[in-house]
């Protein structure tokens, strides 16, 4: 969902950003949130920000568009595989420890 | 697989309603006498996948009813072998000034991160209520009637209606990995995308992380 966000935004497959910058995560902790709305205050184009917030946890706003992207369970675990096996898991406690601990 | 820890059986025969409830209630003692004999870091793996060949699925609704009846009865028993989710995975969802727990008294087989079996579908309703909340008169018809009941039943008759959701309390939720009170003063500008992805499990944690070899075992069930 992100990439089709980003493809039609910036009607390019190049970024300005790095991918981790496109798309912003406001609730992840493993960046402090000063970072991340630098970021963001930053971004002069459509800005889509990801979040794991459920709906009932999200500022409602209705000049911006809510997109739910519902999956199947079993798509989900294999994608949670994936992304557990992509992630480095020595290195992610660090970054959260600092922020949350920060914060 | 590997541990030992997910069983496949087979249940023969025509069954009808009694008679499924009779060859699970074996399997489920089965499975209570099991998990007294696994170690503990597999008891909340031990899995046992019950085939019924044969049944008639034209009708879910008999089978549905006699899930949560033997559900509810199974986790009265307590056989879970200890408290689960356990205290940090609690705080999700954490709602200030009010318990955060929803499913208090899970299951066995329910997830170990608290976010699946008997904690879904209040969480399910709670976002669907949101959803309705907000958005009912824009929702096309057809999606309405299918959410429309799933909230009725679950005794939150709001459904169709649209309230004031931008004056609602935010609920607040808390992870490991993440924090909604971070979107706290967040200001949108015009024409803004927020995506949120419903998943299984979203949210990481260091148990997970340390686990996560099991967790691709889980996985490959999964598939």
């Amino acid at each position: 969902m992100q990439m089709i966000c980003a493809l039609l935004i910036f009607g390019d497959a190049r970024f300005a950003w790095p991918a981790d910058r496109t798309v912003a995560r406001l609730d992840i902790q493993t960046d402090a949130i000063v970072n991340v709305r630098a970021t963001l205050a930053a971004q002069q184009h459509r800005r889509f920000i990801k979040t794991h917030t459920p709906l009932d946890g999200l500022p409602f706003d209705d000049r911006v568009s809510y997109i739910c992207v519902a999956r199947d369970p079993r798509d989900a675990a294999i994608s949670s595989g994936h992304h557990l096996s992509n992630m480095n898991r020595d290195v992610l406690p660090g970054p959260r420890g600092t922020t949350a601990g920060a914060e | 697989m590997d541990s030992s820890c997910f069983l496949l059986a087979w249940a023969g025969g025509d069954h009808d309603i009694r008679s499924i409830e009779s060859a699970i209630d074996r399997y489920r003692q089965w499975f209570l006498e099991l998990i007294e004999q696994s170690e503990k870091t597999h008891q909340r793996l031990l899995t046992i996948l019950v085939v019924l060949p044969g049944l008639d699925r034209a009708d879910a609704d008999p089978l549905d009813a006699l899930q949560e009846r033997l559900k509810d009865a199974f986790r009265r028993r307590r056989a879970d072998g200890g408290p689960v989710p356990p205290p940090v995975h609690a705080e999700w969802p954490v709602e200030r000034g009010v318990q955060a727990a929803e499913g208090a008294d899970p299951a066995a087989g329910d997830s170990p991160d608290g976010r699946l079996g008997p904690a879904v579908p209040a969480r399910l309703c709670s976002h669907l209520s949101a959803y309705l909340d907000r958005f009912a008169p824009d929702i096309p018809g057809h999606v309405r009637r299918l959410l429309g009941p799933k909230i009725t039943a679950a005794g939150r008759p709001r459904a169709g209606r649209r309230l004031a959701g931008r004056g609602s309390v935010m609920r607040r939720y808390r992870t490991w990995l993440a924090d909604s009170a971070r979107w706290d003063g967040f200001e949108f500008r015009e024409g803004e995308i927020v995506i949120r992805s419903v998943e299984v499990r979203d949210d990481l944690d260091a148990d997970d992380l340390r686990a996560a070899d099991l967790r691709r075992r889980q996985v490959c069930l999964a598939r």
